[in-house]
């Protein structure tokens, strides 16, 4: 922890801070996400490639935000090619404003 | 993979949203930068080309025919481009109702405007209007709408570079009748095409910087 001293009530935000999303891979899933309308979902593909990861690993990490509820994922057709679509739910959403705002909170006290 | 559970610092965690974010701009905006090029030789080759049809006076004349086709083809071919990478940009992702409903009427606007100016410049004729004027104002207003399009569209998808590239070209409609035909053509070819050619180099720039930059430290990219 970098960031100046300790107070205790910063290692209690941190501490409650959302498993689900706190960890770097899950963060950024859901943060590119976050980019898009809330009525808006992006092909699997193409997920993976803005993400720059392995298509194993996103599905795994993918897999834990859905058991949450953070992530819709819809199996569809595109003509007679299979396609998966991700998008972010309405919890998703905000347990992604909910863990940024704490974060924020956390470094820039009083702000 | 190992389990992704590092949890690093705070910090670190909020640079790595706004990193990925970044990003992720900077991906679905790769393709401004060449959409900005193709406008920016388009209305270069295209105006010097009008330009050239009485512009050098006795030592040089375009035919009109010729530098209407110019003109015509090279402004087709910069849509054509702008279509197509605008619908590679959007490929994978799946819009709803409401991005589509921004989309289409926007998109149609720019056809409905376009009609309208060119129905106007006919009244004003039917009016009265000189019909060498239409030299003057068919430009004007049709860089002028296009320069509105772009504020609008920079306010719907809040992107600064398309704002201060739309007020420039509604600051070039105005004050190029002031010079007068031919030379206006001349003033929207360099200040209308170098203002996009600086325009798509200004984009570029950022895109390039914006899409390359994360790079998580807990290698989590490659499981």
């Amino acid at each position: 922890m970098r960031v100046g001293a300790c107070a205790p009530q910063t290692d209690r935000i941190v501490a409650e801070l959302d498993p689900v999303i706190h960890a770097a891979a899950r963060l950024r899933i859901t943060a590119t996400l976050a980019t898009l309308a809330a009525d808006e979902s992006i092909a699997f593909p193409r997920l993976q490639e803005m993400l720059d990861m392995t298509a194993g690993n996103l599905s795994t990490h993918l897999r834990k935000l859905e058991d949450a509820s953070y992530v819709q994922i819809e199996k569809t057709h595109s003509g007679r090619m299979p396609v998966t679509y991700v998008a972010l739910t309405v919890r998703g959403r905000r347990a992604f404003e909910d863990y940024t705002a704490a974060l924020r909170a956390v470094l820039e006290p009083g702000a | 993979m190992a389990e992704d559970e590092t949890a690093p610092a705070p910090s670190e965690m909020l640079a790595l949203v706004r990193d990925q974010q970044r990003s992720v701009e900077g991906q679905r905006g790769r393709f401004v930068p060449l959409i900005l090029l193709s406008w920016g030789i388009a209305w270069l080759l295209g105006f010097s080309a009008l330009w050239l049809v009485d512009g050098p006076g006795a030592a040089f004349a375009l035919p009109l025919e010729v530098a209407a086709a110019i003109f015509v083809g090279v402004l087709v071919a910069a849509g054509a481009v702008s279509v197509i990478l605008g619908i590679r940009s959007s490929r994978g992702v799946r819009s709803g109702k409401d991005a589509a409903f921004v989309g289409t009427v926007y998109g149609q606007a720019w056809w409905i405007g376009s009609l309208a100016i060119f129905a106007i410049g006919r009244a004003l004729v039917f009016n009265g209007m000189p019909e060498q004027l239409l030299n003057i104002f068919y430009p004007s207003a049709y860089v002028f709408f296009a320069g509105l399009m772009y504020v609008v569209g920079a306010a719907l998808w809040r992107a600064v570079p398309m704002l201060v590239l739309g007020l420039w070209a509604i600051v070039v409609s105005v004050a190029a009748p002031f010079a007068g035909a031919p030379m206006h053509y001349l003033v929207f070819a360099l200040a209308g095409g170098l203002g996009f050619l600086v325009g798509a180099a200004w984009t570029g720039w950022w895109s390039s910087r914006a899409r390359r930059r994360v790079r998580p430290a807990d290698g989590s990219n490659r499981g």
